[in-house]
């Protein structure tokens, strides 16, 4: 009685157990995105990811990495709940508009993601806990010349114009 | 060596005052006003591209801007004074010319002496050499010390804190054109 009384505690523990394991099941994010395109005031665009992650089974401490365009950043974890944040910087982004795709990855998953970078094989290959994609909207027109540049060039030539006018003046 | 005279005639004040390096208080409004107006403007640049708040780095404004413009204004004075002696002398034939023509024009009872149409050409001279020396002045000090700001602030001092980059470019670059205004050709 007592032996069949240890047994089904250890069942219950194995079964609470599995459910807070670090893995999510079916995870549905809802996420929302935030993109600097202001391009002519600036050398690279910034790009925030924040999401809440819904699980079917109960997550305790999920560690989640982010791969975007093959560079991985761990993601942030909020305190209290499953809210999740992810940024980055890149000049690449100051470019034309674009759908961006950010496949996140458990431990697990990022554990295999390195297994396969060093291994040199195709880290598409790797199965992705989920992955969201949004569209970074770029400019729709873009200087080819930077602006400081260009502010100087205007500067300097207004300069040259009023240099002369007073080199007549007082030679 | 004789001592100076303290005394000058009423003619020589007036030389004096006109070709003097004192400026009128008219004249030194007009420059204060351009000098804190240009001194201003680099306040939005540093706003809206090195992200400088404005009430978070109201003291550090205020004390650029008006720094910035003590040394433009003494920029604007020193260059007026350089320009406004050649301008009168390049535009001194031409004043004159229109001088005796107005002269000419008038009734001719009445016979202007020589000595008033001097005069007049000499204060038409004078009026015709201020603004035109002021507005040179102005423009080139303006022109100038935006360029120096566009190169120190975008190019030299690109990569340092904007707190380092207003103050040394602000006070740098109008310390430049204070500088470059001393020097005279001879």
């Amino acid at each position: 009685m007592g032996f069949q009384r240890l047994i089904n505690f250890a069942f219950i523990f194995v079964l609470f157990g599995g459910a807070t394991a670090n893995t999510c099941v079916q995870p549905t994010p809802s996420f929302s995105h935030y993109t600097s395109n202001n391009e002519k005031l600036s050398q690279s665009s910034a790009v925030v990811v924040e999401f809440t992650l819904k699980c079917k089974n109960k997550v305790d401490d999920l560690l989640l990495f982010a791969d975007v365009e093959g560079t991985q950043i761990p993601v942030t974890k909020s305190p209290e709940g499953n809210n999740f944040q992810v940024s980055w910087t890149s000049s690449s982004l100051v470019q034309a508009r674009k759908m961006y795709k950010v496949r996140f990855f458990d431990e697990e998953g990022y554990s295999n993601l390195r297994k396969a970078i060093r291994s040199s094989q195709d880290i598409n290959s790797v199965k992705e806990l989920f992955q969201v994609e949004f569209k970074h909207p770029g400019l729709s027109s873009k200087l080819w010349i930077r602006s400081e540049l260009l502010a100087l060039i205007v500067a300097t030539i207004v300069f040259y114009v009023v240099c002369k006018e007073r080199s007549e003046v007082i030679a | 060596m004789a001592p100076k005279q303290a005394n000058f005639s009423k003619e020589e004040e007036l030389l004096l005052q006109d070709f003097g390096r004192n400026l009128s208080k008219k004249s030194s409004v007009i420059f204060y006003v351009h000098a804190i107006f240009v001194s201003a403007i680099p306040l939005w640049l540093f706003n809206r591209v090195h992200q400088m708040e404005l009430v978070d780095n109201a003291v550090l404004f205020v004390i650029g801007t008006l720094v910035s413009a003590y040394l433009i204004s003494m920029a604007y004075k020193n260059n007026k004074f350089e320009m406004k002696h050649k301008i009168a002398q390049k535009r001194g034939e031409g004043v004159a010319a229109e001088v005796y023509s107005k002269t000419a024009e008038s009734d001719s009872s009445k016979k202007i002496s020589k000595k008033e149409k001097d005069e007049r050409i000499l204060w038409r001279k004078n009026e015709i050499a201020e603004a035109e020396s002021m507005q040179l002045a102005v423009f080139y000090s303006n022109s100038l010390f935006l360029i120096v700001l566009i190169l120190s602030s975008f190019y030299f001092f690109k990569n340092y804190t904007p707190m380092f980059n207003y103050m040394v470019s602000m006070v740098g670059s109008s310390a430049v054109t204070a500088l470059l205004s001393t020097s005279s050709k001879k």
